[in-house]
């Protein structure tokens, strides 16, 4: 029995029965071209008007609900927030008191804590929680709960960038362009179609980017936060987490892939993620630290490629 | 991109189903368990799968006169292979299937494909999210190296040494420790 063989025949084995529901794909294709249709048509009225006018204001005072300007104009700065609770949690859906920090710029890891520890808490789920560790030039974890045997892989931010950038092919993170435009023309690359007509590429690869969290350098987390800031598929407000972390409420408005994300733009992290198509909250509470707990088992460099 | 015939933007979802609805149903009826057999082992998950799945075929449909003229299928599962999963949908999943809360199973055969799922699952979590699309397209797919190259827009090169070392990554978690049969490549 040679190798794809041996592989199918355990595949035959093992993977389960999907039900796919595709009742629901051709709804969704038919708001997906809604959306990209009513986008477009924004972009041309919101040109017309600064063509027509010759000012900037058009752009600003058009009654648009997702007015913000394109990704490959210059971000706007980054407002300040101003706390205002979007969620009132219910008690018994808190499951811990994240960790007192004072807001003083962007965290990262240094020298002595090269390690980026994010614990991810679900609302309405009991522990174990997801657990990772993450490093610049080293082998991390993932894990649920805390023991050995619920490991779940090893991470690292090489893996993480090579993923990002697939199928572009390996790119050192110090190398990522550490401005918005210069990162949206490299996610775009990476794009099989070249472009991203929905904003979900340049969406989802700028939150991957925030989500790697102090491990990764701030100038390049500041470049994603700039480009969802741009997006004209989110549309941003100040607000607060289900813990009551003041930040900026980034609500994404392309129906393929509905939620909100809550990220404090100074010390730029995710501080929640929201799905909307169940309403649950996942909160991530991150800091660097010196090491896990235990070291990587011998799994072999699963990152290294 | 958007190919769309004259008139479809103003479909409603309960409208009724134009000709390149019924042709695309019929195409969804067929290509879509193997598709969620890819997806499945691309995330470990078959709500994430079904997601997937769902995401490609939603892409498929808005270049459906493109994708129709080829090979449909191939299209859909290039789509699909490409999709960025969702890390965060996708971790939850895992809290929610931590093996240590599973139930028992009371029968010998359903713990068995337990156990084999388990292990695969686990093998395939190892790997990389690159060698893991290289992996499933090549070896569980069955596309050609030069297939694999194309669909993920990479080397006939990246494609062999990747998965050349993932399949020794798979080999061994999934093999017994006291198997001894020879396995070529």
């Amino acid at each position: 029995m040679n190798d794809d063989d041996f592989l199918r025949s355990f595949a035959d084995r093992a993977v389960p029965d999907v039900p796919v529901h595709t009742e629901r794909v051709i709804p969704r294709a038919h708001r997906r071209r809604r959306i990209i249709r009513t986008a477009q048509s924004i972009g041309v009225i919101a040109v017309l008007g600064v063509v027509a006018g010759g000012l900037g204001w058009a752009w600003q005072d058009a009654p648009n609900p997702i007015a913000t300007p394109s990704p490959t104009s210059s971000p706007s700065p980054t407002p300040t927030p101003v706390p205002t609770p979007t969620h009132t949690p219910e008690p018994s859906a808190v499951e811990s008191t994240p960790p007192a920090r004072v807001s003083s710029g962007p965290a990262s890891v240094t020298a002595d804590e090269p390690y980026w520890y994010i614990r991810t808490e679900t609302e309405g789920h009991p522990p174990p929680y997801y657990e990772e560790w993450t490093a610049l030039d080293q082998p991390g974890m993932s894990w649920v709960g805390g023991t050995v045997e619920s490991l779940y892989g090893l991470r690292s931010v090489r893996e993480e960038v090579a993923e990002l950038t697939d199928p572009l092919g390996n790119v050192a993170i110090t190398d990522l362009p550490h401005d918005a435009q210069g990162l949206e023309d490299l996610i775009l690359q990476g794009t099989p179609s070249g472009d991203d007509a929905s904003g979900t590429d340049v969406m989802m690869r700028s939150v991957d980017i925030l989500r790697l969290g102090g491990a990764a350098p701030a100038d390049l987390r500041q470049a994603a936060l700039d480009l969802l800031l741009a997006s004209p598929y989110i549309v941003t407000e100040p607000g607060s987490d289900g813990v009551g972390r003041p930040g900026l409420v980034l609500t994404q408005i392309d129906v393929e892939l509905p939620g909100s994300y809550v990220v404090d733009p100074d010390r730029l992290l995710v501080l929640q993620f929201t799905s909307s198509l169940d309403d649950t909250a996942h909160r991530f509470f991150g800091e660097a630290v010196v090491a896990p707990p235990i070291a990587p088992p011998a799994f072999g460099p699963a990152y290294a490629d | 991109m958007d190919d769309a015939p004259p008139g479809t933007e103003l479909l409603v979802d309960t409208g009724p189903p134009t000709d390149r609805d019924t042709e695309f149903t019929r195409f969804m009826t067929e290509a879509s368990p193997a598709l969620a057999r890819t997806a499945w082992l691309l995330c470990g998950d078959v709500h994430q799968a079904d997601e997937l799945v769902q995401q490609a075929l939603v892409r498929t449909y808005l270049a459906w006169s493109q994708a129709r003229q080829g090979d449909p299928l191939a299209y859909a599962r290039r789509t699909l292979a490409n999709l960025r999963i969702d890390t965060w949908r996708r971790r939850r999943r895992e809290v929610l299937s931590d093996p240590t809360t599973l139930p028992d199973h009371g029968d010998d055969r359903d713990a068995a494909r337990s156990h084999d799922r388990d292990q695969l699952t686990r093998a395939l979590a190892l790997l990389s999210a690159r060698q893991r699309r290289v992996v499933v397209l090549r070896h569980f797919v069955g596309l050609s190296e030069r297939e694999v190259a194309d669909d993920l827009g990479i080397s006939v090169g990246t494609v062999k040494s990747t998965a050349s070392r993932a399949l020794g990554q798979l080999r061994a978690v999934l093999e017994p420790s006291d198997t001894t049969t020879e396995r070529s490549r």
